[in-house]
Formats: structure tokens, C-alpha cells, sequence
């Protein structure tokens, strides 16, 4: 497998969330989850081992009415993204 | 149950990565009032702090945090997705022009109301802020969603 190449990144779902979040400074739960068109308990799975891989941050905004969950890259998963990326295009190139 | 495509073939990895920007584009819809509102509250903003006593001052800027607070929360909860104008790759130009515009109003308002020019020249400066945010906001908008549209 091409450098760069990453399991966690890899997956389906999680590499669809990684694209959405790298394009963005920040998405909020239920958007994703329309993306992806699975249930609340499926995306939080993925967003936790993202998180765990310390490749997504949530937030919950205190306030005025519902609180909304909100995920963004960290800056170790906007390059662990990118070199993903990277590595599907060598693997396309080959 | 996710499909096992992407595992074996990473040119359709990329195309799932295209889809997924393509999504952020299509959600990128700023609302028609926002760039406006923005607009109107640096031209107010620029014309209070240029020839406004201290007292107005305070309330221009309380008033700008205010305006920004609600535009920024509004927009978050419309389109489910933040993007800072300084992490828009090639659009990232537009809000630096945006920024350029204003400051450059900002100190020649400082300058007019210092040299005692009539206060007309000073709310044209607004005026000219409030057409430059909505001018290079849209180009940002534009730029940007054809970016997301092209290569990953």
C-alpha cells in the first residue's frame, strides 16, 4: 500500500466525512448525517474513531435552544486527509 | 451497510471525495440578505467610528459585534457548514480584497474626519464599504463553489 495510505481515513463513510470536513472550516452533526443518509448512531461511531485517532474535534456551542454538535478536521487530520488523498492518486497514476 | 468499492478501487474513492465536495458546494447558499446586512453594518460601523465621539464609538462596536454574532449564527444554522475566509484555498483572495477594501475606507474615513472634511465624503466611504463587501462576498461565494466543484 502507497505512504500516506490511512485505515481510518479509508473507510467509506469516514472518507466521505473527511472530504466534507477538509472542504470546510466546520460542519454540524446533522449535516453530515444527511450526507451520508445513515443514523445518528452509525456517523457517531465513525466521528468517534476519527476522534480517536485525533483526526476530528467536536464541539457542542453553549446557548439559547437545542444544542447542535459540530465537528471539524484538527490540523493532524487535514494532513493525514491530504496524504491520503495523495496516496489515491498514486495508486491511480500506477 | 457501506460499500466495500472504495476499499479496491481508489478511483472511486476520488469520486466519493468529488461527491462529498460537490455537497459542501450545493449547501454553500449564502442567504440573499447576508452580504447586504454585512455591508450596511461596516458602512454604519466605519461612519460612527470616523466621526462619532466615544460614546458612539462603544455603541458602533458593540453594535458591530452584535450584527456579526447574529449574521455568523444565522448563516451556521441555514447552511449547517462554516467556512472562514481564510481557509477557501483560491477564494480566500476575494475576503483578503474584501478586507483590503475596508481598511483602506477605514483610514481614509479617520483622514477625512481629521482634516475636518464634510461629513458627506465619509458616509460615500460607507456606502462604498457596505457595495464592496456584497461585491467580493459574491465573488467569494462563486469562486468557491467552483473550487469545490473541480478536482479534489
Amino acid at each position: 500500500m502507497s505512504a500516506g495510505f490511512d485505515e481510518v481515513i479509508h473507510a467509506p463513510h469516514r472518507l466521505r466525512i473527511c472530504a466534507f470536513l477538509d472542504a470546510t472550516s466546520s460542519a454540524e452533526f446533522a449535516t453530515l448525517r444527511d450526507l451520508l443518509g445513515v443514523a445518528d448512531s452509525v456517523l457517531s461511531k465513525h466521528l468517534k474513531v476519527l476522534q480517536e485517532a485525533g483526526y476530528v474535534a467536536l464541539t457542542k456551542p453553549t446557548g439559547r435552544g437545542r444544542v447542535r454538535t459540530w465537528a471539524n478536521l484538527t490540523p493532524a487530520g487535514r494532513d493525514a486527509y491530504a496524504a491520503h488523498v495523495a496516496a489515491l492518486r498514486d495508486l491511480v497514476d500506477l | 451497510m457501506e460499500s466495500n468499492d472504495l476499499d479496491n478501487d481508489p478511483r472511486a474513492a476520488l469520486e466519493s471525495i468529488a461527491e462529498a465536495r460537490a455537497a459542501v458546494a450545493d449547501r454553500l447558499v449564502t442567504p440573499w440578505w447576508y452580504h447586504p446586512i454585512l455591508g450596511v453594518l461596516l458602512g454604519l460601523y466605519l461612519v460612527a467610528v470616523s466621526y462619532g465621539g466615544p460614546a458612539l464609538r462603544v455603541v458602533a462596536v458593540a453594535v458591530l459585534l452584535a450584527g456579526l454574532g447574529l449574521l455568523t449564527r444565522a448563516y451556521r444554522r441555514l447552511t449547517g457548514v462554516w467556512i472562514s475566509g481564510l481557509e477557501a484555498g483560491r477564494a480566500s483572495r476575494w475576503a483578503w480584497a474584501m478586507g483590503g477594501a475596508i481598511g483602506v475606507c477605514m483610514a481614509a474615513g479617520f483622514a477625512l474626519a481629521a482634516t475636518g472634511s464634510p461629513a458627506w465624503l465619509v458616509c460615500g466611504l460607507g456606502g462604498v464599504v457596505a457595495v464592496a463587501v456584497v461585491v467580493f462576498g459574491r465573488r467569494f461565494d462563486t469562486v468557491l463553489r467552483a473550487e469545490l466543484r473541480s478536482e479534489p
